[in-house]
């Protein structure tokens, strides 16, 4: 091979690795955490800029005047790396702080992309800070100067040392994107709302997804600054960001090779096949403009006839066939719950299997004094009331009544204007995820599922305290979760089995029905083994069928300690199974008593009938 | 402070408004009315300029017909691109990030296209030759001028038209809800048609002032001017034409007044970090009533 042959492909290799870990990074960041980051070439840079500044040395020495930037050392090009992974952490952890904990998709992207763009504009302007517009120069590759180690020797050894890099940064990317870990992700791009119910803290796993995604774009710019040995802003604009979001769209999003092959495909094949063509006219800016339009092109056409990519986020199978194992004394139709809790860092069940005179007479939640406004809206006011230990209780009342918002209070979703909730004698925080965890379990009144996640990864989702959720234990201890999460995919297929969904354990939660989605919902929130199941209209848009069905699981989950409080419509369920009563109207708690005390009260009567008009 | 020294920039603020009013008017409706975040408006404003520039400088052409020429053209041209690009996505069922996308994109390609065209050297019209008046401490030239007049028309035909015609009537109900809005019988399709051709020409006058006003322009012309218009439209609450154009005053003042304090070339970051700060502290704006979520 020529030398000019080898020197050219040694530069695609590098340039191929350090896209690849950008990619993956973003990957990491979106495809699997969904966060809109369009300031993600900003932690490109940032790795760059570090490992320019870590060997560069100080200013002063290149100079007086010429150029200017803070700090500047003679550091070991190792050490430089870890300076560099280390302030794409740190960046990725403000840039999540300031705006990605509090926007979502439009306004997120208009703020990451704002971001981005005030980073540019005042590093390039400011030429005190990293030299302006003209950013540093003279990075040395790494090994330079070893001796016996030739100009050319030594960047075959880089370039090997780049593809190391891209093995470890696929292998973590892998491990993360199968674990528990990525599975929380997953279901938090997916509903938010329903993952912080099934007690994911989702503002710490997606600042976990970024730091990581973080660290890989640094590392990835930091490799290729090495190589080309000078960063400047024109080299990290705005536009950059979306070659990267082209290069996870077309190999596609929320698996590692999808990153891995738009990586080679969209940055790498671009600048490569635009090299060959002859050179049109004079002007030396034809050929980049003609590749921006290119990209343009070919991300929407992507975006039009294959948006999930070339490689599509495959469907998880984790467990190929469901193990019918005969449960133990139970038999077929009995609840696999109340066992102990497995896992960690959960709170005890509050007595739930310990049925005795206690429970049967003490209150499990307490409800005082809780208000909230919506704006003018007053949709709960100084309501107090109690669940009973043990028992189903309903909340009833009029459209309006405050049934729903009082339900997400309790709940965790909503926080109060004023009053608590206390559970077992400790008060609930207003954090969903924090409910979650003291064994508190909910439905919602329009279903929600994880639409790109299987029925069974639904189910996968509520167990609290998995092994394998860390980012330490998904990537160095596969084994240790495989083993700890069969126990609880048994617990899932036979609850899956009792709801009789067990057949579309491996359809994608999206495709299911109304009332099977409202199924698999139940059956979600019994996985999480709840001591307080909450469930709001459990028979709103149920065929009759259906709801005696759901109705006999209501009674066999209140049988086995589980103690409930739905709100509901329908009286005839609620006369059957239900004790006691409470009856909101208008924001307050109006009475309660038995089905029969509450049919008789004046008040409770007018409510319903419309008597709100002159009382 | 001395007002001699505060007058000007107070008064080049006031240019830069009524530049920004024009293109943060346009982005907002279009988000509020067609729920579409037009990435690429900032590069639609471009081609404007451009397409002005070949009319008046390459077929010698009056510039201010140009002007209006291209403006109404830019009206089809925004028309042409919601049916051609967007509807055929949203017809696909693409998410709002998908279309983010895709407006970027469009954006990539409109600016690179020019550049491939006219290639990287500025361009300025053929304008007569600018005379300097004086007023009240503040100094304009009569090109400034008109282009106060031209954003100060915009906005009032605007206003009339949302206020006092059925047919704004019914964008501003789109603005609310649109399913409901088209429950009443509103004709959202070409409602729809209409935001777009509206956005349009506002690109069309707007890109042309801000050709203007720069005096000389280059392919990047909107591309940072884009995030000078999504500052102002969002400060002023997204689909809120009256909120555009308050925000267009007061990011265009204070990014102009900033120059007495820090460098000049701060400006647009000024304006982003206006941005930044609007979406963290009153994510709606400033013109959204309490309660309204």
């Amino acid at each position: 091979m020529s030398a000019a042959l080898v020197f050219y492909l040694i530069a695609i290799t590098v340039f191929f690795g350090c896209n690849a870990l950008m990619v993956m990074g973003l990957n990491l960041q979106f495809g699997l955490a969904g966060v809109i980051n369009l300031a993600y070439y900003v932690l490109v840079a940032t790795g760059g800029y570090l490992v320019a500044l870590s060997v560069v040395g100080p200013a002063s020495a290149q100079g007086a005047g010429i150029v200017t930037y803070v700090g500047g050392w003679h550091l070991p090009w190792w050490i430089a790396w870890l300076i560099a992974g280390f302030g794409g952490a740190v960046i990725a952890t403000m840039i999540t702080l300031v705006v990605v904990r509090r926007l979502r998709s439009d306004y997120l992207a208009i703020g990451t992309l704002a971001l981005g763009a005030v980073a540019y504009l005042l590093i390039g302007n400011t030429s005190s800070f990293l030299n302006g517009w003209t950013g540093l120069s003279g990075v040395a590759m790494p090994l330079h100067g070893i001796p016996g180690l030739t100009r050319m020797g030594h960047s075959e050894v880089f370039a090997a040392l780049v593809l190391a890099f891209v093995v470890l940064g696929a292998w973590v990317s892998h491990r993360l994107t199968v674990s528990p870990f990525g599975r929380s992700l997953r279901a938090i791009r997916d509903n938010e709302g329903t993952a912080a119910a099934c007690g994911k803290n989702v503002a710490q796993l997606r600042l976990k997804a970024m730091i990581i995604g973080g660290v890989f774009a640094a590392l990835g710019g930091a490799l290729f600054i090495q190589y080309i040995g000078s960063i400047s802003p024109a080299m990290w604009a705005v536009p950059e960001t979306i070659v990267m979001f082209a290069a996870l769209i077309v190999g596609g999003k929320g698996n590692t090779w999808g990153a891995l092959l738009g990586a080679a495909l969209v940055p790498v094949g671009f600048l490569e096949a635009t090299r060959f063509l002859p050179a049109i006219g004079s002007n030396p800016d034809i050929l980049p403009a003609l590749r921006w339009v290119a990209i343009g092109l070919l991300l929407m056409g992507f975006l039009y006839f294959r948006p999930q990519g070339i490689l599509p986020e495959r469907k998880t199978l984790l467990w190929s066939a469901p193990r019918r194992v005969p449960v133990g004394g139970g038999g077929s139709g009995a609840l696999p719950i109340g066992e102990p809790p497995r896992g960690r860092a959960v709170a005890p069940v509050a007595g739930a299997a310990t049925a005795g005179a206690r429970a049967r007479t003490d209150a499990l939640l307490a409800v005082r004094h809780v208000s909230k406004a919506f704006g003018g809206v007053k949709a709960v006011q100084d309501a107090s009331f109690e669940v009973r230990r043990g028992s189903i209780t309903a909340l009833i009342g009029p459209n309006g009544a405050g049934k729903s918002t009082m339900l997400g209070i309790i709940a965790g979703a909503v926080e109060p204007d004023g009053g608590s909730v206390v559970l077992d004698g400790t008060p609930l925080p207003s954090l969903a995820h924090r409910v979650a965890h003291r064994r508190v379990g909910r439905t919602f009144q329009i279903p929600q599922e994880f639409p790109t996640l299987t029925v069974l990864e639904n189910m996968m989702v509520a167990p609290l305290g998995q092994v394998g959720e860390g980012v330490w234990t998904s990537m160095l201890a596969p084994r240790r979760w495989r083993r700890a999460q069969r126990g609880e995919l048994d617990r899932a297929w036979e609850l899956l089995e009792l709801f009789d969904i067990d057949h579309l354990a491996h359809e994608y939660a999206a495709n299911l029905s109304g009332g099977q989605k409202k199924l698999l919902e139940f059956a979600r929130a019994l996985q999480g083994e709840p001591a307080l199941l909450l469930l709001d209209e459990p028979m709103a848009g149920v065929n009759p069928e259906l709801a005696s069905s759901l109705e006999r699981h209501i009674v066999a989950i209140a049988e086995r300690g589980i103690t409930v409080l739905m709100v509901e419509h329908e009286m005839g369920i609620v006369g059957r199974i239900c004790d006691p009563v409470v009856v909101m109207d208008r924001g307050r708690v109006l009475t309660e008593g038995s089905f029969d005390q509450i049919r008789e009260d004046e008040d409770v009567v007018t409510a319903y009938l419309g008597g709100g008009l002159h009382a | 402070m001395n007002l001699a020294l505060v007058m000007p920039d107070l008064g080049f603020g006031i240019v830069t408004a009524s530049v920004l009013a024009m293109g943060a008017v346009g982005f907002s409706m279009l988000y509020g009315i067609t729920g579409v975040i037009n990435f690429a408006y900032g590069d639609e404003m471009t081609v404007a300029a451009y397409a002005t520039y070949v009319v008046n400088v390459l077929l010698n052409v009056n510039v201010w017909i140009s002007a209006a020429v291209i403006t109404l053209g830019m009206g089809f041209f925004s028309v042409a691109m919601a049916r051609g690009l967007v509807a055929p996505f949203k017809r696909r069922r693409a998410g709002t990030f998908a279309l983010m996308i895709i407006t970027f994109a469009l954006g990539i390609v409109f600016q690179n296209l020019l550049q491939v065209i006219f290639g990287s050297s500025f361009q300025s019209f053929d304008v007569s030759q600018p005379r300097t008046v004086h007023f009240l401490g503040m100094i304009y030239t009569n090109q400034q001028l008109v282009i106060i007049a031209i954003g100060i028309v915009a906005m009032l035909a605007l206003h009339f038209m949302l206020q006092f015609t059925r047919v704004g009537v019914a964008m501003r109900a789109m603005s609310d809800n649109v399913p409901l809005a088209r429950a009443c019988g509103i004709n959202t399709p070409r409602m729809t048609d209409l935001t777009w051709f509206l956005a349009g020409l506002l690109a069309g006058a707007g890109g042309f002032v801000l050709a203007l006003n720069t005096t000389a322009f280059g392919p990047s012309l909107g591309e940072t001017f884009l995030l000078v218009i999504v500052s102002a439209a969002i400060l002023g609450g997204v689909g809120r034409p009256y909120g555009a154009m308050v925000g267009a005053v007061i990011v265009g003042v204070v990014t102009a007044m900033s120059v007495l304090v820090l460098p000049a070339a701060d400006k647009t970051a000024v304006a982003l970090i206006i941005l930044v700060l609007v979406l963290l502290i009153r994510p709606h704006g400033i013109s959204a009533s309490a309660g309204r979520t």
